[in-house]
């Protein structure tokens, strides 16, 4: 059965390149509207899967929809509302970058001249350039540009903000809330910087040697789990802390912290005060998330 | 692992350089064979070595060259010194070795043969040095050796090899003594500071990367912004105007939009490529002068068909599909063929209308006579580029593979001019080209519908 909601549909898709399996039955439904985001180690299949949902790789078994269409049979019309941005950032490099704009503004019916100027100014994008000669920062700045200029449905972003500095990267973190506040817009961005990642998604897939071992809102990921530090209020801690569920538990003698899974903040509260000790819960960044996710996979 | 063995392994895990090992061996066994066979003076055979000193050089001090230019490599360690032992040591090997054929200088004493032995040595070294000049002194120190098969034709035209076997014979000291300032002042250069520095990131061009298209490109990207430079002009301005105008006036995200921008991109490439197509053109004219002209001129022509680069390559992603782009590659191909048979007409014509014009050249005892290309010949691009066209998509645009295939049959047939003439019979050549581009149509066919598009993560 299709769910007509979403735009991309990726249905028990596998693929292996010689030996290595890149991609291990995935399945997955994007919706639109969301920002999501997609983490993994490196070789974990992050791209494999991005360039599967355009069409550019086919799957061994399994299906891809993207909007509606099997992804190999991907159209003008509907790659004309997709936006990729590639880790690479392979472009004309012959050309200048006012070139490369005007032949790209060209394949699409529409382009946001305000976005574009707006854009170059702040993320100061030189036209006369040549693209070979631009630098690996330049060039993903560029890619950006060419990937939104024309206001796809559907944004890809893999590894985009990789060779970009934190001032660049924050302003492209805020042009992506800004772009995904028009209705019915997806972004998916891949990216090792969780960091940032983490202050826009509120999606999360998670892929291990191929296989997607998470796919689930942010917010319940970030639910999932709790950092308790533990400060005893009179002498040490007990041996044994009566906590269930301890993911992670690195202890002195009259402090502590945990990691708890699924656990409840009143329930924390009240055997940290069984105990006779003062409890601080927090939620974990996405960095902690990904590490502990990794980790119960790997058991 | 010592730095000298991770840099003498360079030497056979670069692939690209397996073909001019190739030609060297091929060439030295050749040259050591006949001047053991028939050691005659006066033929000049025994400075044949003197030319592959040189490629040896250009090929040892460019790998030298490129690891300089690795950023990694300007900490090693010790670095210095191993590029000095490399160079000059390959240089002893070969110059040592490549010397033995003055062994066999006919009538000359044996204290006399040991003088012109090592003048050979040293006449071998200054050819290896200007190799190693060539490489530092230009970044495309590959192009270079295209003037060679020039280069050896007017020295064969001038006796130029026969007088410089002589200066070698009879006046040994004069080449050992400037062969050893030539090491001197080499191994003094290469151990240099600055020499790192000023190469560190530097783009080069070495014989090896002929086949390495990512250097190709770099190489052709620095050579664009050279041009940029001296032009201040943005480039291909009429070529854009006019097929953004026909992208325009068509349906937005149609196929037809997208075939006329990959087309752009076709054009725009070969834009790029006039004045080589130029250079070409005349130089074929004076190739009109030897017997294998035809297959020459049209072969030469091929090369530019296998630079032709599909916009479908890039990751940019462009609202084109897979149908999309097997199609504007049918296209592509379809109109760097028409357009290569038409300059080919273009030039078959014109050295029939200059035929009665053109003057003998007499060279030495012999007169060379002006000749008009055969239009019977248009059938061999025709036949040659669907099959390079096909081994590019099916290898995924591998160099190596696709240049040795015209380069091979190139030299097949000035080896064996007789051997197509004999098949140019109109049913079966017009069978094998159909047969090619049928299967042209089929790889291309099975690559845009079942192979993975773009460029891959692990390549």
């Amino acid at each position: 059965m299709r769910n007509e909601e979403a735009i991309v549909e990726i249905q028990h898709v596998s693929k292996r390149f010689g030996k290595v399996l890149a991609l291990d039955d995935v399945s997955l439904e994007m919706r639109p509207g969301r920002i999501i985001g997609l983490l993994g180690a490196n070789g974990s299949g992050k791209s494999t899967l991005l360039r599967h949902i355009i069409g550019l790789y086919l799957a061994d078994r399994g299906r891809c929809i993207t909007f509606g269409c099997e992804a190999g049979q991907l159209g003008p019309a509907e790659l004309g509302r997709i936006g990729y941005v590639h880790q690479e950032g392979e472009l004309l490099d012959w050309m200048n970058v006012k070139q490369l704009i005007r032949y790209v503004r060209a394949h699409y019916p529409s382009w946001n001249g305000s976005l574009e100027e707006t854009y170059r100014r702040d993320f100061e994008v030189s036209l006369k350039a040549r693209v070979g000669s631009l630098s690996p920062g330049q060039r993903q700045k560029l890619s950006i540009l060419l990937a939104i200029g024309f206001e796809p449905e559907l944004l890809i972003l893999d590894e985009p903000v990789s060779a970009l500095d934190p001032i660049a990267r924050a302003q492209f973190l805020n042009l992506l809330l800004e772009i995904i506040q028009d209705q019915g817009r997806t972004i998916i961005i891949s990216s090792h910087i969780l960091s940032d990642v983490e202050k826009i998604i509120d999606h999360v897939l998670i892929m291990k040697a191929g296989r997607l071992i998470r796919d689930c809102g942010f917010d319940d990921l970030r639910e999932g789990y709790y950092r308790v530090q533990l400060r005893s209020l009179n002498g040490s801690l007990p041996e044994q802390l009566p906590f269930d569920r301890i993911v992670d538990c690195r202890r002195g003698e009259k402090q502590a912290l945990l990691v708890l899974q699924n656990a409840d903040r009143e329930i924390i509260a009240a055997t940290a005060e069984s105990i006779r000790c003062q409890a601080e819960v927090d939620l974990l960044p996405l960095e902690d998330l990904y590490r502990i996710t990794m980790k119960e996979e790997a058991k | 692992m010592s730095a000298l063995t991770v840099n003498l392994r360079l030497f056979y895990q670069r692939r690209g350089l397996w073909f001019w090992y190739f030609l060297i061996v091929t060439a030295g066994f050749g040259l050591t064979a006949e001047a053991w066979a028939d050691p005659r003076a006066g033929k000049g055979l025994f400075t044949g070595w003197l030319i592959i000193s040189l490629i040896v050089g250009m090929i040892v001090a460019g790998l030298y060259k490129d690891v300089l230019s690795k950023p990694f490599a300007f900490c090693l360690p010790g670095h210095r010194r191993t590029g000095g032992a490399i160079v000059w040591g390959a240089a002893g090997v070969v110059n040592l070795l490549g010397g033995l054929v003055f062994w066999r200088y006919p009538d000359l004493s044996e204290k006399y043969r040991c003088l012109v032995y090592f003048s050979g040595v040293g006449a071998g070294l200054i050819c290896y040095g200007l190799g190693m000049w060539f490489t530092f002194r230009f970044v495309n120190h590959a192009a270079l050796v295209g003037f060679l098969p020039l280069v050896i034709i007017g020295m064969t035209l001038l006796d130029l090899q026969i007088a410089i076997e002589r200066v070698i014979v009879e006046y040994p000291l004069f080449p050992i003594l400037a062969g050893g300032v030539v090491w001197a002042v080499g191994w003094r250069r290469l151990g240099r500071r600055t020499l790192s520095r000023t190469n560190c990131n530097a783009v080069t061009m070495g014989l090896g990367d002929v086949f390495n298209p990512k250097r190709m490109k770099k190489y052709s990207q620095l050579h664009c912004e050279r041009q940029l430079r001296r032009s201040r002009a943005e480039g291909g301005q009429w070529l854009e105007a006019f097929f953004l105008r026909r992208m325009e006036a068509g349906c937005a995200l149609s196929s037809g939009r997208y075939l006329w921008g990959v087309l752009y991109i076709t054009f725009w490439n070969l834009n790029r490529g006039w004045g080589a197509l130029a250079t070409i053109f005349i130089m074929s004219l004076g190739l009109s002068y030897l017997p294998v002209r035809n297959y020459i001129v049209f072969m030469m022509f091929l090369f530019p068909t296998m630079g032709v680069t599909f916009a479908t390559d890039s990751n940019l992603l462009l609202p084109g599909g897979r149908r999309e782009q097997y199609f504007s590659t049918l296209l592509v191909v379809g109109v760097v063929t028409v357009l290569i048979v038409f300059l080919l007409g273009m030039l078959t014509t014109l050295t029939i209308l200059l035929q009665p014009y053109m003057p003998d050249i007499p060279i030495k005892d012999e007169s060379f006579k002006f000749l008009a290309l055969d239009f019977r010949y248009i059938a061999v691009p025709l036949i040659v580029i669907p099959a390079i066209i096909s081994l590019s998509i099916y290898t995924r645009n591998n160099h190596f593979l696709v240049m040795l295939m015209p380069i091979g049959l190139m030299m097949f047939l000035i080896i064996r001019p007789q051997w197509l003439v004999r098949r140019l019979e109109p049913a079966p050549i017009v069978l094998t080209i159909i047969a090619l581009w049928a299967v042209f149509v089929l790889v291309a066919r099975y690559h845009y519908q079942r192979r993975w598009l773009g460029q891959s993560l692990r390549t």
